[in-house]
């Protein structure tokens, strides 16, 4: 049996060890921390400096696509950086506002903006973004079917979501699909009057005769007023 | 005529014994580079991506082209003397600024065409769509350079090229902001400063009317008529300040 002096110089002797192997990790990992806390402040205010879209119009001598560009790669690394680390995006709004003053007709930029806001929990603030994109492009039925899909799966208002997806379908060049999203969407709303006479528009004009079929089932699915 | 067309072959060949044309290879350099190298950091928006570098760098390197060739081309028949030798033939003055003038048009016509040609191709390779939208911004970007051209000959014909090349910068970055400058004297108090302004904006070269990128960028249409009023001025302006230049140049002495 050992003595106690000696258990408590093993002790000591092992508490020296410990704490001269966790003193340089401790001081690399605060050193770690204090860098990523200056990176986080420079970028921060990096981003704060970064110009507005309008005063980026000015200076582009022509080009201001050229510096939406710059801007949308900037928003991009900004976005991956922190979807890897903290997943959160306080400067987004800044850099969102400058690319889209910068080129007002850049559609991507209003998805991506509405996506990151969306994964940020601002979804009232995603929605805006895509319904100032479709007033600004307003023959953009992409941005459209977008904004209902959104208001339909995030937001699950489905009545404003079929709104949405039925302005999209009439617009030139838009998918087939668009108005069966806006039929199906009148009709998980409750609008069967509505939902009825688009599933009747596409079972009478679609070329696809299994979308037809699909079309009739769900017409017969719903009952009528006058049957009801 | 003849000796104006004469001229201006002869100004174009000696463009291209200068080997002005390597802009066109140093375009299609960074060009392929630079949409290599972006396209996919940009999120699935390559084809806008290269598309504006390239219209950008038409834009860039024409301008590089004309203050290489235009605003030495008359100060270097007057170091070489060839100068006293040509109007020593029944040429006249104006007619040796205007031949001067086409010869350089010429030079940037087929320098822009073959960046326009180049970007499509880098565009098609890459699997993106090519449309016809592209052309109009090329032709767009030619008009400025006319502008710009014109303007050169006007400052050639009386100052130094190294004047002549910040003078040409200097209006190049006025010229695109010249549209704000009567927001400029709107806001300005009513008298001097506000009609310094606005003599400002009917003087300096309206550049911000052959800024149609994002149109084309985004495939909207544009109307002809913008097309034709943005040639209209083109072709006024340009021949405002040739004949300008012309008389700067008639008075000149040559020893």
């Amino acid at each position: 049996m050992r003595k106690p002096k000696t258990r408590i110089a093993a002790l000591l002797l092992l508490a020296a060890t410990a704490l001269a192997v966790c003193a340089p990790l401790g001081g690399s990992l605060a050193q770690k921390q204090s860098a990523s806390r200056e990176i986080a402040i420079r970028e921060s205010q990096e981003l704060e400096l970064f110009p507005s879209g309008k005063f980026l119009r000015e200076i582009s001598l022509g080009h201001p696509q050229l510096l939406a560009d710059l801007a949308w790669l900037e928003a991009i690394q900004y976005y991956g950086k922190h979807r890897l680390s903290d997943r959160r995006y306080p400067l987004s709004p800044h850099l969102f506002k400058t690319l889209i003053e910068a080129d007002p007709h850049f559609e991507g930029a209003y998805l991506f903006a509405a996506l990151v806001m969306a994964e940020g929990g601002y979804l009232r603030e995603a929605e805006q973004h895509l319904q100032k994109g479709a007033a600004v492009n307003p023959h953009s039925w992409g941005l459209r079917f977008e904004l209902g899909f959104f208001q339909y799966v995030a937001l699950q208002d489905y009545a404003r979501a079929a709104q949405s997806f039925h302005d999209a379908s009439r617009l030139e060049g838009a998918a087939e699909y668009v108005g069966r999203f806006a039929a199906a969407s009148f009709e998980r709303a409750g609008d069967e009057e509505t939902a009825r006479a688009l599933w009747g528009v596409i079972a009478r004009s679609s070329e696809n005769e299994e979308i037809q079929r699909m079309a009739k089932d769900r017409l017969s699915g719903l009952v009528s007023p006058q049957e009801s | 005529m003849t000796a104006v067309l004469s001229l201006a072959r002869h100004t174009i060949l000696d463009a291209l014994r200068e080997k002005a044309f390597m802009v066109v290879g140093l375009f299609a350099l960074l060009l392929l580079g630079a949409s290599r190298l972006l396209s996919p950091l940009a999120l699935g928006e390559g084809r806008r991506v290269t598309l504006d570098l390239g219209l950008g760098g038409i834009a860039v390197l024409g301008l590089l082209l004309l203050i290489l060739l235009g605003t030495r081309m008359v100060h270097r028949e007057i170091d070489r003397k060839t100068i006293l030798l040509l109007l020593s033939k029944p040429i006249r003055r104006e007619e040796f600024i205007l031949g001067k003038f086409l010869g350089l048009v010429g030079v940037l016509s087929i320098s822009v065409a073959g960046m326009v040609l180049l970007l499509a191709t880098i565009l098609w390779v890459s699997g993106h769509a090519v449309e016809p939208t592209l052309a109009v911004a090329g032709y767009y970007a030619l008009l400025e350079l006319v502008v710009l051209s014109a303007v050169a000959m006007l400052l050639t014909a009386f100052t130094s090229p190294v004047l002549s090349t910040l003078f040409l910068l200097g209006l190049f970055v006025a010229g695109h902001l010249a549209g704000s400058l009567l927001d400029l004297a709107a806001m300005l108090p009513a008298g001097g400063p506000r009609q310094i302004s606005e003599a400002f904006f009917w003087v300096l070269p309206r550049l911000d009317l052959f800024s149609y990128t994002l149109e084309v960028v985004h495939g909207v249409h544009i109307n002809p008529g913008q097309i034709l009023t943005a040639t209209l001025y083109a072709v006024v302006y340009s021949v405002g300040a040739l004949a300008l230049g012309a008389l700067a140049f008639r008075s000149r002495e040559f020893s």
